[in-house]
């Protein structure tokens, strides 16, 4: 195996040039090299959904993802989410309806709802139930998230 | 490519097997990415049935038009299969030759009689019957082909994961059931298929009739069950009889 792999790859709308060992995993790469600590590392084996990042919007665990996997690809982390410092619809849902407590779920879940709701624009609560049945969050019980996300959807249709 | 790059090669797809067995010590010297090979993710309607290369995504396959009309059954399960980012990254080849026990795919070519096309070394394409293929890292799995259609009935029953999870598959002729398969997951080491004894075809609605002599008959030539922190064998052995005799009688 090569000691390094070179990828070119943008990450919240900004390209890196990046020099990695193919061994070291997505979210390493973007809590350790580039600071963006919103991706959490829980279970580590792809099945808690706190590491979820969007890679070409598409919701995936950084933990289980190769970072030469991202030669030419677009990542999307919870810190590319705001812009100008307004927060997304998603965000700000999850804000009102009190959907998150301590927080370390809280950036995979919204990547995850991102990614529903650009796949799904008025999902029903068993399709975010699906979609998230695999974002393990320990504090809230699930129903003010599930309330968030109807709300990220009137508004996104609004 | 993978021979020459000696035995710690491995072939990764969705990779998220590969990274999560590097990170429990599998010793990996080379990495053989499919993730950008042409061509082995299309799913399309072939002379016997579907042809399904095996790079395409769980998600994929969960919502192709063709497999929705082909394969009713399985577009209707695959969507509660794993978690949405697995369906995005994994792979139906990667979920076959992972040999994980409980990995639904593998169960559900199983069930369906399908068969496994596999590039070898000298470049010529194998054509396996899944029942007899086997999960060898040695050659690189490119595509699966499923009988579908009016040709094939499958009948899913995931209600007991990780205990065990039973797919059904009936093959139909003029109307009646000739013959079938059960595959299980999570019963056995690796995921097991048995055929069904049928003594002569069958119109669909006296399968429930033969049900119970289907279902003791099958049960009682299984090899032992795993016998584990979720369930007995003796618990698992009954639960295969109780959960076949309802997908016969459905």
């Amino acid at each position: 195996m090569t000691d390094t792999v070179e990828i070119a790859v943008t990450i919240n709308g900004r390209g890196h040039r990046l020099v990695v060992s193919p061994r070291r995993v997505l979210a390493d790469v973007l809590r350790e090299d580039l600071q963006l600590l919103g991706c959490k590392i829980g279970c580590d084996q792809a099945v808690c959904g706190a590491c979820t990042v969007l890679v070409d919007d598409v919701p995936v665990t950084a933990c289980t993802t190769f970072a030469f996997e991202l030669d030419g690809k677009a990542v999307t982390t919870i810190e590319g989410l705001a812009e100008g410092g307004r927060l997304d619809p998603v965000q700000r849902a999850f804000l009102e309806h009190g959907a998150f407590q301590c927080g370390f779920c809280t950036p995979g879940m919204i990547l995850s709802v991102k990614a529903l709701l650009a796949r799904h624009p008025e999902p029903d609560e068993a399709l975010i139930r699906q979609w998230l049945n695999a974002n393990i969050c320990r504090c809230t019980g699930y129903q003010m998230i599930v309330e968030a996300v109807r709300a990220a959807a009137r508004t996104s249709a609004s | 490519m993978k021979a020459a790059s000696g035995p710690g090669a491995v072939y990764m797809a969705g990779g998220i097997d590969v990274a999560n067995r590097m990170k429990s010590g599998l010793p990996v010297t080379d990495v053989v990415h499919l993730g950008r090979v042409a061509g082995l993710d299309k799913i399309a309607e072939a002379e016997d049935g579907l042809l399904l290369g095996a790079l395409v995504t769980h998600d994929q396959l969960a919502t192709s038009p063709l497999v929705r009309s082909r394969l009713p059954a399985l577009a209707q399960t695959w969507p509660d299969v794993a978690n949405i980012r697995i369906r995005c990254k994994g792979t139906i080849g990667g979920n076959i030759m992972a040999g994980e026990p409980a990995y639904d795919f593998a169960i559900a070519v199983l069930a369906a009689g399908g068969r496994l096309h596999f590039l070898i070394a000298d470049g010529s394409i194998r054509i396996v019957s899944a029942a007899q293929a086997g999960v060898t890292r040695d050659v690189l799995l490119t595509a699966i082909s499923m009988p579908s259609g009016s040709a094939l009935k499958l009948v899913f029953d995931r209600s007991l994961r990780p205990i065990v999870t039973l797919v059904m598959g009936l093959d139909f002729a003029d109307g009646r059931v000739t013959g079938g398969r059960v595959a299980l997951g999570g019963a056995y080491a690796t995921p097991l298929a048995a055929s069904l004894p049928f003594h002569e075809p069958l119109p669909p609605g006296e399968l429930a009739h033969h049900a119970e002599r289907i279902a003791e008959e099958v049960t009682a030539g299984l090899p032992t069950p795993l016998g584990d922190h979720h369930a007995t064998s003796a618990y698992r052995r009954r639960m295969i009889a109780i959960l076949l005799r309802r997908c016969l009688s459905a």
